[in-house]
């Protein structure tokens, strides 16, 4: 057994160093899809790109498979938002034993702070589970929200941290990387504005709408729409009997005329939601991931493109 | 110094981000109304009704990003037995001897996402059921004799394996002593040192002595968490080892030992069944105590009876065993478990209690949760030497929620 593992070691360190150098061009991770959308424009062709969590894949308590790890080992660079939304990368560094510089998007933005899922240690609640037994103590009630990317001016920072770490780590490309963000920059600005025209034609008291999980935060508090969630920050969490309730009540009151599933989130309570509200679902947003190139969001650019062209005509309703 | 400096890195570390929104306070609280029901035992004083309240709030005060000081208040009953049933001798009890404490107070600091470092009071890492084992007095017993609390020291837990297919795993370990400061108090009720039928006394002192009450970082817990295996979801173990250094009273050093496994089998969305295992051991539980025997004998030249007090070393391996299985199905959940609680020791014999609990629960929403139960129970009469049987109704109001 050992002499075939040895015999197995420099072939393996062979597929890891053609992995490194695939065709000459620069390997770089990117933890998910908007991410790998973002990086895939400012690198194009000279840098080789894997997206571990890819189109419609839900990053929140992603499961990477031991083939993602093996991924990192050949990179030069390691992309992730931060914030807690992909610290499953964290752990795949650990285990792909990744030594590299690894960028975290989210560096230097001041995060909105939300309502957390908030547990204390051994599973606190007492809900006598069967996770593994942890320190015993109360984690904090607000934490940042990791949907930064939802307001096109994080979205240019991102941008401007991405082309600086590529530039970093293949400074032979510096150049190239910086005028493809200049580019880039420049169309996201652009859509910046386009956003805040289109919802400006939104008449202020209509501009709430309904999503089945609460990832518009930062979307919301850039071109001032209120988004109603059933459901926590993460889609691992289920709202209570009484917040859909609530949400119900407050849909009838306020003649809410936008409610909206996600890619990511089941969408059970929100169709039940909708029903019991009488109104009808106005689509699908994409928050979390891309849709597949052949889907209505395969970039970040078409993303805010798809979202915002659901929900001006769905909160104007009958106005 | 170090500490200091740690402290100082730690706070640096926190800035950018302690300006936003901090400090925040989280208080999550897990209370329950227990009523023991005890129709029929073998000791007429265990039957009767009992009322008592037991459970904790737990707070965290978060001063940065990773750095809060914890504290939990904890509420049981203190007197020998009463958080299981009591004595309340065919009548009807309420919150006898009903007190709280500060079970925990430190400082923690995660630098980290994957080192967690204590300092302050807490409760060694020894042993889970203590904390989260299902069902409604299993917690309660484990909790009597498996935790390991009143640690005042320091200690840490750091992920030092994440692995896709071999899961997550933790090592802890802890240094401490037995906390004699103002901080071990008893409020409510409070009684003094060393008091029989009292499991805990106003203040720890050290005349109270006992293996730990050294005054020294001489007592030791180290632990094995894990879970987040591939090829089996739902599984989790727990590998516990305490050493509490010798007594100032001349009790000697005590070792313990802790093995725990749970398995949660998912049918379907709503259907799920937990199987639980633990087995704590202590090896010269209470450090080999000093203690008086009568001895009987025959005088060889009277032929008369002899009774003789000495004065000997009682040594004793206490293990505590539970198994159990739960099974839920949306907001119900019934729970079938074993205790066993063998204490073989050299002198002063007891039998080896058991206890079967069988119950069923539901969740009512907005944090509140009922369970009913039936408890069969074998149990050391200390009197007689011998076993006696108690049969009992459980019931549990427990509320659980934060803010």
């Amino acid at each position: 057994m050992f002499r075939r593992t040895c015999l197995a070691l420099p072939a393996l360190l062979a597929v890891g160093r053609a992995a490194a150098q695939e065709g000459g061009r620069v390997p770089v991770v990117a933890s998910f899809s908007i991410l790998g959308d973002m990086t895939a424009r400012i690198g194009g062709d000279r840098i080789a790109l894997t997206v571990i969590a890819g189109p419609n894949a839900d990053a929140h308590g992603f499961q990477p498979r031991p083939s993602d790890a093996a991924a990192l080992r050949g990179a030069r660079l390691v992309i992730r938002n931060g914030l807690g939304f992909d610290a499953w990368i964290d752990r795949m560094i650990r285990a792909a034993g990744y030594r590299g510089p690894v960028v975290t998007t989210t560096s230097g933005l001041t995060p909105r702070m939300i309502e957390g899922n908030h547990h204390h240690g051994h599973g606190h609640g007492h809900d006598h589970g069967a996770g593994r037994r942890q320190p015993h103590s109360v984690g904090p009630r607000r934490v940042p929200d990791p949907h930064a990317w939802q307001d096109l001016r994080h979205g240019q920072a991102y941008v401007r941290t991405i082309a600086a770490a590529l530039a970093a780590a293949d400074p032979a490309g510096a150049a190239l990387y910086a005028a493809h963000a200049e580019a880039y920059l420049a169309r996201l600005a652009a859509l910046d504005a386009w956003v805040r025209a289109q919802i400006a034609t939104v008449p202020e008291a209509r501009r709430r709408v309904v999503t089945s999980h609460d990832a518009f935060g930062y979307f919301g508090d850039a071109y001032g729409i209120t988004f109603l969630s059933p459901q926590g920050v993460s889609t691992e969490a289920e709202p209570s009997a009484a917040q859909v309730a609530r949400l119900i009540r407050q849909i009838r009151e306020e003649g809410i005329t936008a409610v909206f599933l996600e890619n990511m989130s089941n969408p059970a309570t929100l169709r039940r939601l909708a029903a019991e509200a009488g109104v009808a679902i106005g689509g699908r947003l994409y928050a979390d991931a891309l849709s597949p190139p052949d889907g209505p969001a395969p970039s970040y650019e078409a993303m805010f493109r798809h979202n915002v062209g659901l929900l001006v005509p769905a909160m104007r309703g009958a106005a | 110094m170090p500490s200091r400096g740690l402290l100082a890195g730690a706070l640096l570390l926190a800035l950018p981000a302690a300006a936003q929104d901090y400090p925040q306070l989280a208080v999550e609280t897990d209370l329950g109304l227990y009523a023991v029901s005890t129709t029929a035992a073998s000791d007429g004083e265990r039957r009767g009704s009992s009322l008592f309240l037991w459970g904790e709030i737990a707070a965290g005060l978060h001063v940065a990003p990773g750095l809060s000081l914890q504290g939990v208040i904890a509420f049981e009953p203190i007197g020998e037995g009463d958080a299981t049933g009591g004595t309340p001798a065919d009548g009807l009890i309420g919150f006898r001897r009903q007190a709280s404490y500060l079970h925990t107070l430190f400082l923690e600091w995660k630098p980290s996402e994957t080192l967690t470092l204590q300092g302050g009071r807490f409760i060694a890492p020894f042993a889970r059921g203590h904390h989260d084992l299902p069902g409604i007095l299993t917690r309660i017993r484990a909790h009597e004799v498996t935790m390991v609390g009143d640690a005042l020291g320091i200690g840490g837990t750091y992920t030092f394996l994440s692995h896709p297919d071999l899961g997550e795993h933790d090592i802890s370990a802890a240094v401490f002593t037995l906390d004699r400061t103002f901080l071990s108090s008893t409020w409510i009720t409070r009684r003094r040192c060393c008091e029989e039928r009292y499991e805990r006394f106003d203040r720890n002192t050290r005349a109270q002595g006992g293996p730990g009450n050294t005054g020294q970082l001489d007592n030791l817990a180290l632990a094995l968490d894990g879970d987040g295996f591939s090829w089996a979801p739902g599984l989790s173990y727990h590998l516990g080892l305490v050493s509490r250094g010798p007594g100032v009273d001349g009790t000697a050093r005590e070792w313990g030992y802790a093995a725990a496994l749970r398995y949660r089998h998912r049918w379907t969305a709503a259907h799920s069944t937990l199987l639980f295992v633990e087995a704590v051991q202590f090896r010269a539980a209470g450090g080999r105590p000093r203690t008086e025997v009568t001895l009987l004998g025959t005088d060889p030249d009277t032929g008369d009876s002899l009774e003789e007090t000495v004065e000997t070393t009682v040594s004793e391996r206490r293990t505590f065993t539970t198994l159990g299985l739960q099974h839920r199905w949306g907001a119900w959940r019934g729970t079938l478990a074993w205790q066993r609680d063998q204490r073989k020791r050299s002198a002063d014999t007891l039998p080896t209690e058991n206890v079967v609990e069988v119950s069923l629960g539901r969740d009512l929403g907005a944090g509140f949760g009922l369970d009913v139960g039936y408890q069969h129970a074998r149990y050391a009469r200390e009197e007689a030497g011998r076993l006696g049987t108690a049969h009992a109704v459980l019931v549990r109001l427990g509320y659980s929620g934060g803010f």
